[in-house]
């Protein structure tokens, strides 16, 4: 592989045969994975068993034209590497040690949504397997420390932080956050520059004169990446309070969620490359188990509405203050 | 329970995990007691006759429950339950 490029993104180094601009330029440390995009082409069965799948339902995504129930995601094994198709858009095979990611594009793919794919959809399920544990969820930086918010796509995740982002609350995460454990408690990982909004978020809640991209071809959704607007750390960071965001309510309410309640979502939070694996699986167990007690979660209930978001924002803010020397004192 | 659940005790709540299945699932305090009791006798008339000390029920509502709560856990492979 001709690798020209090399990248940051969660703390490790990525080089690659193409250019990922969505990507930090990395000049130093290790190479821990490369990543290499091949020739378009169609997609062999040959040998693939498929163990697992994520349904364009389960994952929240609407993508044109594509039915509900259609797998958005195929996992599959052959030869000893991970198979991960995107029925849609085509084929990345992944080797047993996550060293090396391959891409084989349809013919109609464009590099975009290609780089979308790898750095959205693929690397969090890598990072699952090197890391203790990867939530989808979005984060920023308080002054007591990061907070993040996890739930369901298109629960306000994104919208959230943009909106702590647009006050001066750095950004960490869009939706990839990297936990590490450390001597004062677990650590926040920033993932890479940007976030994904709809159009009418961004309309919405954003300064109108402010450039977005496309984040894939067929893609609703627009891409910031202006960090004067939405600023962004680039030191890992304590983390301070998880919360998992519900359905759309009334008014905005915070509560604590019970340890046994936080390790089940942090569960149907995490990524996993690969299900099967039993020996992941307990390793997993043992990691929301230590994240459940250590993280103060709560569960919040607010209005789905662009004209409260500051409300809800002021909510939060005091709840970390007015728990702050209860919940975060270790 | 079959050698493939692991088990985590959290306060009165009891998470499963089926290591072969990646099933989870979240026990109540009575839920808890039931598993926790299973462990130790593997009956489901002993734990009932030991639960129905502890906990304010009668007789026929905890087998109901406790007959449900073994049901579904069979049904998520978390529990293999011997008719014989």
């Amino acid at each position: 592989m001709n690798s020209t490029y090399r990248y940051g993104i969660c703390d490790l180094v990525l080089i690659s045969n193409i250019a990922l601009p969505e990507l930090t330029p990395a000049s130093d440390g290790d190479v821990e994975c490369q990543f290499e995009l091949l020739d378009a082409g169609l997609p062999s069965s040959d040998g693939v068993e498929w163990f697992h799948q994520w349904r364009i339902e389960e994952r929240g995504v609407t993508a044109d034209g594509a039915r509900l129930e259609d797998p958005l995601l195929q996992f599959g094994r052959c030869s000893g590497d991970y198979v991960l198709r995107f029925p849609s858009y085509g084929e990345f095979t992944i080797t047993r040690n996550t060293k090396n990611i391959r891409c084989r594009p349809l013919p109609d793919t464009a590099e975009m949504t290609v780089r979308h794919l790898l750095l959205d959809q693929v690397m969090p399920l890598i990072l699952s397997r090197r890391e203790h544990i990867v939530l989808h969820a979005s984060a920023v930086l308080t002054r007591y420390g990061a907070i993040a918010f996890a739930g369901k796509s298109g629960k306000g995740k994104s919208t959230l932080a943009v909106s702590f982002a647009l006050e001066g609350f750095p950004l960490l995460s869009d939706d990839c956050l990297v936990l590490r454990p450390g001597h004062e408690g677990w650590t926040a990982l920033p993932s890479y520059p940007g976030v994904r909004l709809r159009p009418s978020t961004v309309q919405a809640i954003l300064p109108r004169d402010l450039r977005t991209m496309d984040v894939a071809s067929e893609a609703v959704k627009r891409r910031i990446a202006d960090t004067k607007v939405l600023p962004q750390i680039n030191e890992p960071v304590l983390l301070r309070r998880l919360y998992l965001l519900t359905e759309d309510a009334g008014s905005t309410t915070i509560e604590k969620v019970s340890s046994g309640r936080s390790m089940i979502s942090l569960v149907e939070f995490a990524y996993n490359l690969d299900i099967t694996d039993s020996d992941f699986l307990r390793q997993q167990f043992n990691t929301v188990n230590q994240v459940a007690r250590e993280v103060p979660i709560y569960a919040i209930h607010f209005p789905r509405q662009y004209s409260t978001l500051q409300a809800v924002r002021e909510a939060i803010l005091q709840h970390l203050h007015e728990d702050d020397n209860i919940d975060i004192a270790r | 329970m079959p050698d493939e659940v692991a088990t985590r005790k959290l306060g009165d709540e009891t998470i499963l995990l089926n290591l072969k299945t990646g099933t989870y699932f979240g026990l109540d305090a009575v839920g808890s007691r039931f598993v926790e009791l299973l462990e130790t006798s593997s009956e489901i008339a002993a734990a009932h006759r030991v639960m129905l000390q502890e906990f304010e029920v009668t007789a026929e509502v905890l087998e109901a429950d406790l007959l449900r709560l073994a049901e579904e856990m069979c049904a998520k492979r978390l529990l293999v339950v011997d008719t014989n």
